[in-house]
């Protein structure tokens, strides 16, 4: 990717994926915290017209904290803190004379931060609707490398708003919650907005020990952004990122509190935006 | 328990600060031993200085030594340098050689040798070539590449029937003997039009110099699209 501002794409769907594993938002004084190592390499991408093309290969990785603490009953503070993200590009090889033709670079630092609340709008027997607004911060790098093509950030400010609501079931006594959500993301700096919009399902596999959740993500924009590469020369930003994405995630309770989690995602389809999946792991401390 | 999961952490840290891969291009092309400045007609008893590049099998230019031959020394000689005199009316073949290694490359053109006192008119040479896309992205057109007169500069027109998708990232045109690398390239510059037609003027080039239009995704790191410079 990379390629990218494949980045800003991958920072939404890695918080997405991020959220404690239930439909709730928390009680007061209490808290999900997560620190993941989250790993994605591409070497093929989606085109503006869906299809795949092979790029130079990018790693994107990062250390990430993600937080969700109960202010209320009804509001939870969130924090999605990428503290440490790093982007590298391989060296090119030339197969014929083994010669390096194009050198690799790696750039580090911090990724963009999203801040945002959660609020309890209805929470009765089985259904909760929950509302989030979310920030996202340019706080990464949106030029870096020898050519400016190296971000751990968009460089822009963008708003989040999301609908969220979710309920509780069971199927032959086997406990289910299940969750979807509708966003709407006011981005700046004349990118398209863009709507959100998800699916998730998961169980506990065994009783308050194990987690299974699937999620299923699609990003759709508005198209009412005018950057494009006529209007930002040799930008390597990338407008209109668009994609359906898979993911899955198993987590682990060590005890009452610590668990291991592990997540993998993939897309089905998109435009401009890197089509390897990605991967975390991470280690996260549910406060009940 | 909490040290077990940093050591793991600082684990994966340090693996991914330390590694950067290697992505192998298939940039293997013919190589080809090119006369840079033929001439189709020469005056008794004129002289001139013929030029050649040897580009080796991934398209950059090497040094070689080149073996000239004149088919009939009656009617012009060439010494060992490519330097060319003109003796009698006539046509030859001129032909220059290399041999590297195994492979031997041989490229000629033929020459009409005219009475004292013609005046030679050299026309400027014109090239011309079809842009097609390589990928998935839209890239479509024809161009023209001209030589200039009084100048060493060369004209890239690039006509009304281009068209280039605005939605890729850091397009880049470069001029280059490798149709699958921009290594050795000649960079035109970042592509600032996406529809109809332009220009680019290339300082300093011979017309022989490159034999394709290369286009190249920068952050991507891919081709795009390419154009053969024909005659």
């Amino acid at each position: 990717m990379t390629l990218k501002k494949l980045i800003t794409t991958i920072a939404i769907l890695l918080l997405s994926y991020q959220y404690s594993f239930a439909q709730w938002t928390k009680d007061k004084g209490k808290g999900y915290y997560k620190v993941s190592a989250w790993y994605l390499e591409s070497d093929e991408h989606y085109t503006d017209t869906g299809e795949k093309d092979p790029n130079a290969t990018r790693t994107n990785f990062n250390f990430n904290f993600y937080g969700q603490y109960g202010l209320t009953k009804k509001w939870d503070l969130i924090a999605y803190v990428p503290f440490f993200s790093r982007t590298t590009q391989n060296d090119a090889v030339s197969r014929t004379t083994g010669q390096v033709l194009t050198e690799g670079e790696a750039v580090n630092s911090i990724g963009d931060i999203d801040l945002g609340v959660n609020y309890s709008i209805f929470n009765k027997n089985s259904w909760a609707l929950s509302a989030s607004l979310k920030f996202g911060l340019p706080t990464g790098k949106s030029e870096g490398g020898s050519d400016g093509s190296f971000q751990t950030g968009d460089g822009e400010f963008n708003q989040l708003m999301q609908l969220n609501l979710g309920k509780s079931f069971k199927i032959y006594n086997q406990s289910f919650y299940s969750k979807v959500y509708f966003g709407f993301n006011n981005r700046t700096n004349n990118f398209s907005d863009q709507l959100t919009t998800g699916l998730e399902l998961g169980t506990q596999l065994i009783q308050n020990k194990f987690w299974l959740i699937g999620r299923l993500n699609t990003i759709q924009s508005l198209h009412n952004g005018s950057l494009n590469a006529q209007n930002s020369q040799g930008s390597i930003f990338a407008n209109n990122i668009e994609y359906v994405g898979l993911g899955a995630e198993v987590a682990y309770y060590i005890n009452k509190k610590l668990g291991v989690s592990f997540n993998y995602s993939s897309l089905l389809s998109g435009k401009i935006i890197a089509a390897n999946p990605s991967f975390s792991a991470g280690v996260f401390l549910d406060v009940k | 328990m909490i040290k077990k999961y940093m050591l793991l952490f600082v684990s994966l840290f340090l693996m991914q600060t330390s590694c950067i891969g290697e992505d192998i291009i298939n940039d293997f092309i013919e190589p080809e031993l090119r006369i840079l400045n033929p001439i189709s007609s020469l005056p008794v008893p004129e002289t001139y200085q013929l030029n050649t590049a040897y580009f080796n099998n991934i398209g950059i230019e090497e040094e070689a030594i080149v073996t000239w031959t004149s088919s009939n020394a009656n009617i012009i000689t060439i010494n060992s340098s490519g330097f060319l005199t003109a003796i009698s009316e006539g046509t030859a073949i001129i032909s220059a050689s290399v041999q590297e290694n195994d492979v031997f490359l041989e490229e000629s053109f033929t020459i009409t040798i005219t009475e004292d006192g013609t005046v030679i008119i050299i026309e400027p040479i014109v090239k011309a070539g079809t842009i097609a896309t390589t990928s998935s992205y839209l890239l479509t057109g024809t161009f023209t590449l001209q030589e200039q007169e009084n100048s060493d500069d060369l004209l890239l027109s690039v006509n009304s029937d281009y068209q280039a998708t605005t939605s890729l990232p850091g397009l880049y045109l470069y001029l280059t003997n490798n149709p699958n690398s921009i290594s050795g390239a000649y960079s035109v510059g970042p592509v600032s039009v996406f529809n109809g037609a332009h220009t680019y003027t290339i300082p300093d080039t011979n017309i022989n110099d490159y034999t394709y239009l290369l286009y190249w995704c920068q952050p991507f790191g891919v081709k795009v699209g390419t154009g053969e410079i024909l005659d």
